[in-house]
């Protein structure tokens, strides 16, 4: 893209002018201009991804710091431990330290991948993370998976018959399914499909490279747990603006010049319809991420919901610093995948 | 000032939302769905009340014997593993998670409309520095952070609801800001400056009756997220505690004895979905009544 705006740019050039003469200063004036322009908004986005984690970090870190309930009793306050025994513990785990020096020294670790060790196992958490990662991701992508699709038919069945019957059964659905508790959802669903019936698994977990067809026996139940919620979301956001979008002019002319309806849907509609709802699909796969902790704990699945559930309940300071810095990291990266996903679909934002 | 008096009345007097309170107030309970809700919030919050003023019902009598049983004409949905009443549990989780909504959305408002009313009126860095928190909590997963907090200040219902009003401020602050910037620069606004009108005075007579309508549909929709995680957090063990119990509890309670009787889980379930639900059609018909009078709140 870049590179063909270029192109346009030299042959804008006035006709017969030398190429390396006297309008050579001003087309090259005009490339480094961009070229910083775009090197700037990239230095910006960095900037800000940099803040955002350095604000969540010292965030967590001041307040799991400030709340008291010092670890050492925890660590070193097994039966019969004695002052000193914490105080060693203490000085084991850092906590001697003054504050800045703590966190400085989290960050410097955190830098290199390492988040520290569980108070509680003593494994690494970066470790405890990695090994709990795949059923979260393996959640979170099968949601998408399911509830993007479901939600493009839908949204746009109900917005191109807007006020219809259909429209409504979609609306009514939608309504009932943003007000459904999760969990519950997910505890009925395992009672009578899985418990009841016998067609699912009720627990666990089956990696892909072991057996796939048990890979998603397992995850089926928990992914239309977290998918009923998204696709209802998502279904109301499309419908909204299919329905918007089909009312403007150039959809209708389209229609008028005898474009079939599948196509005005699909090439016009959908298309512009798509913008704020990626917006919202965002967030919500940020937001999937608490998603998986209650269908985790409803599945008795491993991952990182899991873990930070335990950590919670137990103090363990390094897990939940350490997840809630992961959770960041997939944010900004999801985020990073949103801007890139804008500039394919709207040219507009491009130059931004 | 007594020169300037009659300048002022010739000024054109601000529109202000709360004339067509009583229109507003029709068109809401025009609507069916929003008449079945409030119907049924109200049932709840009588229900509260009889609770706290001292209901004949004892939640934690036991019935062993019959534990587990289904509904009968005795115990009207039946008993839990315990021998309870599932009824009177029900109606006393009622004002329990009745006052955790409150607390939740008094946590979020507090924290909302204040920095809300505050950037958008004076812009400007502190303006920017607060917009940039906010929006680092959106593109944040809300429930870690909860859990952060959680962690950070111990279990239990209050602590958890605290967790939860943070987690919910960014909302309302975003829209408390962008109706104030929009109110800030409108004609009457700026006339009212002219005229040596004071900040309080613009926030009081001008501002607040302009951001209640779009707050109140946020309100709305914040009390039905608040009572979701309420419920998904005290399922996790990590809101309420034993033996005050909500209908999250209660769903946690029922889960070890969920197949011999499903019911246990049901009731609660279903209490949860009808008020979540409930809150959500008030907001959707109080948008679409201030829509019908022009008054669109802009929140998406």
């Amino acid at each position: 893209m870049r590179t063909m705006s270029v192109n346009v740019v030299v042959e804008q050039r006035p006709p017969g002018a030398d190429p390396v003469g006297a309008a050579a200063p001003a087309w090259d004036r005009r490339r480094s201009a961009r070229v910083l322009r775009s090197l700037n908004a990239v230095v910006g986005r960095i900037l800000n991804i940099v803040l955002l984690l350095f604000m969540v970090s010292l965030g967590t870190f001041l307040l799991l710091k400030l709340a008291g309930g010092d670890a050492a009793d925890l660590a070193g306050g097994e039966q019969g431990a004695t002052a000193a025994d914490v105080a060693a513990a203490r000085a084991r785990l850092g906590l001697d330290q003054s504050l800045v020096q703590q966190y400085l020294s989290w960050v410097g670790h955190a830098v290199h991948g390492n988040f520290g060790n569980s108070y509680i196992s003593g494994l690494p958490v970066t470790d405890l993370i990695v090994q709990r990662l795949p059923v979260t991701v393996a959640l979170i992508v099968g949601t998408v998976v399911i509830a993007v699709p479901v939600s493009i038919v839908l949204g746009l069945l109900a917005g191109a018959n807007e006020g219809r019957w259909i429209d409504r059964v979609v609306t009514g659905l939608c309504s009932v399914s943003t007000a459904l508790p999760t969990f519950w959802f997910g505890l009925v669903l395992s009672l009578y499909l899985a418990l009841r019936a016998g067609w699912f698994p009720a627990t666990g977990f089956v990696p892909i490279s072991q057996d796939p067809v048990a890979f998603i026996e397992h995850l089926l139940l928990p992914v239309i747990t977290l998918a009923v919620p998204l696709a209802a979301a998502l279904t109301r956001q499309l419908r909204g603006s299919v329905a918007e979008v089909l009312s403007l002019d150039y959809v209708r002319s389209a229609e008028a010049r005898g474009a079939s309806r599948i196509s005005v849907l699909g090439k016009h509609t959908l298309k512009n319809a798509s913008i704020p709802a990626i917006t919202l699909l965002g967030i919500q796969v940020i937001t999937l991420i608490g998603g998986t902790i209650i269908a985790e704990a409803v599945f008795g699945l491993q991952g990182i919901g899991s873990l930070v559930i335990s950590a919670v309940q137990s103090r363990d300071t390094p897990v939940i610093q350490g997840v809630v810095f992961c959770s960041a990291i997939f944010a900004v990266i999801v985020n990073v995948v949103l801007d890139v996903m804008y500039r394919v679909l709207s040219p507009r934002t491009r130059s931004v | 000032m007594t020169i300037e008096q009659p300048v002022a009345r010739a000024l054109p007097v601000a529109p202000r939302h709360f004339a067509h309170g009583r229109q507003v107030f029709r068109d809401l309970f025009r609507q069916v769905s929003v008449i079945l809700a409030t119907c049924y919030l109200g049932l709840l919050t009588v229900v509260s009340l009889v609770v706290w003023i001292g209901s004949p019902m004892d939640p934690n009598a036991q019935d062993l014997t019959h534990r587990l049983n289904g509904p009968s004409a005795h115990h009207l949905l039946g008993l839990d593993a315990l021998g309870r009443d599932v009824l009177a549990r029900l109606v006393h989780a009622t004002p329990v998670t009745f006052l955790a909504i409150l607390e939740g959305v008094a946590v979020a408002a507090v924290l909302g409309v204040v920095p809300g009313l505050i950037a958008g009126f004076r812009g400007g860095a502190l303006d920017a520095v607060m917009t940039k928190i906010a929006d680092a909590f959106i593109v944040f997963p809300g429930l870690v952070l909860a859990l952060a907090i959680i962690g950070a200040l111990g279990p239990g219902l209050t602590n958890a609801m605290i967790a939860v009003g943070v987690l919910l401020a960014p909302g309302i602050y975003r829209v408390v800001r962008a109706t104030t910037i929009s109110v800030r620069q409108e004609t009457y606004v700026q006339a009212a400056r002219t005229m040596g009108t004071s900040n309080a005075g613009i926030l009081a007579r001008h501002v607040l009756p302009n951001v209640m309508s779009p707050l109140l549909v946020q309100l709305s929709l914040t009390a039905s997220l608040v009572l979701l995680i309420e419920a998904s957090l005290s399922y996790l063990g990590l809101g309420v505690q034993p033996p005050a119990a909500t209908f999250g509890s209660m769903i946690k309670d029922a889960q070890q004895s969920m197949v011999s009787q499903p019911l246990l889980a049901l009731f609660p379930g279903i209490a949860i979905l009808l008020t979540a639900l409930s809150f959500n059609l008030v907001a959707d018909g109080l948008t679409r009544a201030l829509k019908r009078r022009g008054l669109g709140a802009d929140n998406s």
